[in-house]
């Protein structure tokens, strides 16, 4: 055996060696990647508005109320403070350097031509195309989300297509849309491209509508609001401890979103998801309608609307029929005159009723309107006038 | 000869729609089943007299007949041993339907398997079509082509058809007292009205006919004209009768032969021209156990049922009717099975003088007798359909009319049904925007290689749409033009139109259905026995669950 031969001790040593080398820089480079956490910005990043700039390059936001519900990131870095590099759990808000940046302005995960009814907008514009925009994020985390493979995911996580507002109004007016609807995610989350949006669309006549979750915060909701033409604000459940256990949320921020639309003079129209064993207390539901009947007015749509097993609720049933039947029939006693039944496509209570005659306005199967039997907002059989924007 | 035995194919045929409402729920029983084998034989006959094959065609197409005959025994005895699995899966589905809160992914799943499984063994059969259509093709003569093109049982017939005969009595008697400009603006109407591809001197010559007609109906008394006038609306109604030539023209050939003459019958047939065996058995359709036949009546009435959302005042109403209706079907049926019976055996005497050499006089005239006998059954079965219709109609809202209209028969239940369109969930032309969404991410060299692949891969998914042959190669022909607009299209266009560049590639989802399509959808759905036991148990379960709980138990 030559000095240079490999014998089994030297064997040993040697890779022992490379061994505790490769543990040793492994743990360094986790050292060096924890030194480097902060991202860069990416395409189309935008400077957020509604923040505050805090000491140690610490930023506030105060789109949503996640600043002042409870920790705000994963590190917990304390009440909605993001520090250099932090996304907040919107995942669509990022702080680099001190500043907060939107990371999906002009993104688009989704575009699509919509019926205006599938918001739902029942009261709006009925049969109206609309040009469906979405962008990836949203500020409630609800556990029975239908898209949450685009709600629940940061921008660089899915695939999106650039499109900046001039030409989301540029497919609108292509496409002969009436309508630019802000939906399938919260448009709170993409709040400044929606409000970019809105702005250019309404400028050219078109009219903006808005399918939200309603967790933001008033003073944008405000600013929205200055664009928007009609809200579907959407409620989950009736209690705090409901939206926070399953929406990372609070029920008082959606109820005071909803007397902003409507003082704010906007179209509002309510959706109510039943789910059943959590959100199908008949009690409840009396007590939510009379609460929108006193502060939204009896003449508010409500749509209550079937839950589908989806995301982390798939343990959970199909609403059955006659609890959202039920539903309705107790939103009625409490004074409400528009009550839906949402995602039971053909079913009777998808259609309007003059409240004075009982007479089918506007038949509906589907997102589809079969019969319109209204004239100038009212109705052709005895003349009552119908709320809503319906030209 | 031909003309005489499309009577026979016609009566039977109208026999059979005759029962179609009342046989929905049970299945064909024996002597259906053997009438509708009878019936598949006389085609056959009927087409191989036609063509008029020589002894050595016939031979040359002996050996694919008797191997398709083997093959589709095959087919069949598989079937039945699969059909205990299917009838499983469809029991379990069927109960998920039954408590309408949903079908549970493993129900559904079950479904899937047992149905593939099943369309396999059928596709297994389709496989070899185009290899027999090409050894019948090798086999007989270009104007041997243009017969089968044109064939069509009772095509030629439909003159004699009582209803025909009406209207073109109905015709000769307006005509005898029109002024010429009338007379002349008529027969230009009736040129208008004639079908496409018909040359323009036929209808010259069917104009100048109609016109002789006319002519000699005006000039005979009122007497005469009595006398002779169904002779006359026969001549006309011959003259008016879809000309074949129109039919020659028929780009689905291949299907056309497949369907004309490759049956399970042919082999037989061939073998009794050819002398080599007896008339063999008649081939009946298969009889499938008939709880196969009633948990799929079932699976499918509660796909439409559960998306109509029925109240239990409507489904009492329902109930009620379908009773009634059951009743009538129940007193109707000895005569009803008595004509069955009555077809049975004259469809047997004519496949018995079609293998002796032809049909006699008197076969002819008993003919002639059970095709008015069976109209005017019909006419009646039908009138009396449509009064339950009617009420069915009036029990439901013009919204679950609508639903009626766009159902789409179905085992598992489809998506739309229950769940709206959204965004992120699978609809039926997802697949095909994803792949063009992958087409515009690669280089156009990548892309031209892939097309011819596709292609194949595209046709074969459409096979088993059951489109007619143009319009599947017209959608094959359109895949690299839909890749090639999908790929100049920018982010945005292409996300707001993939939906509609993909419907161009797959088949549209089928139209709703209106007028007469849309009763029979409700005679064969809403009127269905089965539904009076779905509704009694559905109204005592919803009975059940708003019971009020006894105090001191919990809910």
């Amino acid at each position: 055996m030559t000095d240079g031969a490999m014998n089994r001790r030297r064997f040993l040593r040697l890779t022992g060696t490379a061994a505790a080398a490769c543990a040793c820089a492994g743990w360094l480079d986790g050292l060096s990647g924890a030194a480097h956490a902060a991202p860069r910005r990416g395409p189309g990043w935008r400077e957020a508005e509604y923040y505050y700039k805090l000491d140690g390059g610490k930023v506030q936001c105060t789109l949503c109320p996640c600043s002042s519900s409870g920790p705000c990131t994963p590190s917990n870095s304390g009440r909605g403070i993001l520090a250099d590099g932090e996304t907040c759990v919107c995942h669509v808000r990022t702080n680099v350097g001190g500043k907060l940046y939107a990371t999906n302005y002009g993104r688009a995960s989704s575009l699509h031509l919509d019926p205006i009814e599938k918001n739902p907008t029942y009261h709006f514009l009925p049969s109206v195309k609309a040009l469906a925009v979405s962008a990836p994020g949203c500020t409630l985390a609800c556990k029975c989300c239908q898209n949450w493979q685009m709600s629940q995911v940061g921008t660089e996580e899915i695939r999106t297509i650039d499109a900046s507002p001039q030409e989301i109004l540029r497919r609108a007016l292509a496409e002969n849309c009436r309508a630019v609807t802000y939906t399938y995610t919260d448009a709170a989350a993409f709040f400044e491209y929606a409000r970019d949006t809105a702005q250019l669309a309404r400028s050219r006549g078109l009219a903006n509508t808005m399918v939200t979750g309603g967790y933001i915060n008033s003073e944008p909701l405000t600013e929205l609001c200055r664009y928007m033409d009609a809200f579907s604000i959407s409620v989950k459940g009736f209690t705090e401890d409901y939206y926070r256990d399953y929406c990372r949320g609070e029920l008082s921020t959606v109820l005071e979103a909803m007397k902003t639309v409507k003082a704010q003079g906007r179209w509002l129209e309510v959706v109510v998801l039943v789910i059943p064993t959590l959100s199908d207390d008949m009690a409840q539901i009396r007590w939510f309608a009379g609460w929108a009947a006193a502060n939204l007015g009896v003449d508010t749509p409500v749509h209550f609307s079937r839950f589908w097993p989806a995301y982390r609720l798939k343990n959970l049933p199909q609403t059955p029929i006659e609890t959202l039947e039920r539903a309705r029939s107790v939103a009625r006693g409490e004074g409400l005159r528009y009550v839906y039944i949402g995602n039971l496509p053909g079913h009777d209570a998808a259609n309007t009723y003059c409240p004075r005659c009982g007479k089918v306005l506007l038949r509906r199967v589907g997102f589809r309107v079969i019969e319109n039997n209204l004239k100038g907002g009212t109705c052709r059989f005895c003349g009552a006038g119908i709320p809503g924007r319906w030209t | 000869m031909k003309a005489k035995l499309a009577v026979v194919i016609l009566v039977a045929a109208m026999v059979a729609a005759a029962h179609v409402p009342a046989q929905a729920a049970t299945g064909p029983e024996p002597q259906m089943r053997l009438l509708n084998g009878l019936i598949a034989e006389i085609h056959t006959w009927d087409a191989v007299e036609g063509l008029q094959l020589s002894r050595e065609q016939m031979q040359a197409m002996l050996p694919a007949a008797r191997e398709l005959r083997a093959e589709q025994e095959a087919i069949e005895a598989e079937r039945m041993r699969s059909a205990a699995e299917f009838g499983a899966a469809l029991r379990v589905l069927r109960e998920e339907l039954l408590a309408n809160n949903g079908v549970s992914d493993e129900a559904k799943a079950a479904v899937a398997r047992a149905e593939a499984g099943w369309k396999q063994i059928e596709y297994r059969g389709d496989e070899a079509v185009p290899e027999r259509v090409r050894a019948i093709l090798d086999v007989v003569t270009p104007e041997q082509v243009q017969f089968v093109a044109a064939y069509r049982p009772g095509a030629g017939l439909e003159k004699a058809l009582p209803q025909a005969l009406a209207r073109a009595e109905q015709m000769i008697e307006q005509a005898r007292i029109a002024t010429p400009e009338q007379l002349n603006r008529g027969v230009q109407q009736l040129r208008q009205r004639a079908p496409r591809g018909v040359p323009p001197e036929r209808m010259r010559r069917a104009a100048e006919e109609i016109r002789a007609i006319v002519t000699e109906a005006r000039a005979l008394s009122d007497a005469e004209f009595q006398a002779h006038k169904g002779e006359l609306a026969q001549r006309l109604a011959g003259v008016m009768a879809p000309p074949r030539a129109q039919r020659a023209q028929d780009p689905d050939l291949p299907a056309k032969i497949s369907r004309v003459l490759l049956n399970q019958s042919l082999a037989g047939v061939l073998e009794a021209k050819l002398g080599i065996a007896p008339l063999a058995p008649v081939q009946k359709p298969p009889a499938y156990p008939e709880e196969l036949v009633n948990v799929v009546t079932d699976v499918r009435v509660l796909n439409l049922v559960n998306s109509l959302y029925l109240t239990p005042e409507q489904m009492r109403a329902l109930s009620a009717i379908i009773e009634r209706a059951n009743a009538e079907r129940q007193a109707s049926k000895p005569e009803a099975d008595a004509l069955v019976a009555q077809s049975v055996a004259l469809a047997s005497q004519v496949r018995g003088e079609l293998a002796a050499g032809g049909i006699t006089p008197s076969t002819q005239d008993r003919l002639r007798a059970a095709m008015v006998q069976n109209a005017e059954r019909k006419r009646q079965t039908e009138a009396r359909l449509q009064q339950y219709v009617t009420q069915v109609k009036g029990v439901l809202d013009q919204n679950q009319i609508v639903l009626v209209s766009e159902f789409i028969p179905c085992l598992i239940p489809i998506r739309s049904l229950t769940n709206p369109e959204r965004i992120g969930q699978a609809q039926d032309t997802a697949g095909a925007e994803q792949q063009l969404t992958v087409a515009r991410r690669l280089p156009q060299q990548q892309v031209d290689a892939m097309i011819p692949r596709a292609q194949e891969r595209l046709q074969a998914a459409l096979l088993h749409k059951h489109l007619p042959t143009a319009e599947l190669e017209a959608r094959v022909a359109d895949l690299p033009r839909v890749i090639a607009e999908a790929r100049v299209m920018s982010d945005t266009e292409f996300e707001v139109k993939k939906t509609e560049l993909a419907k161009r590639v797959m088949p549209p989802d089928k139209p709703a259905v209106a007028g007469e399509a849309l009763d029979r959808r409700i005679a064969e759905y809403l009127l269905c026995p089965n539904l009076v036991t779905i509704f009694a148990q559905r109204m005592a379960a919803q009975e059940v669950a708003s019971r009020p709980v006894p105090s001191g138990v919990e809910g």
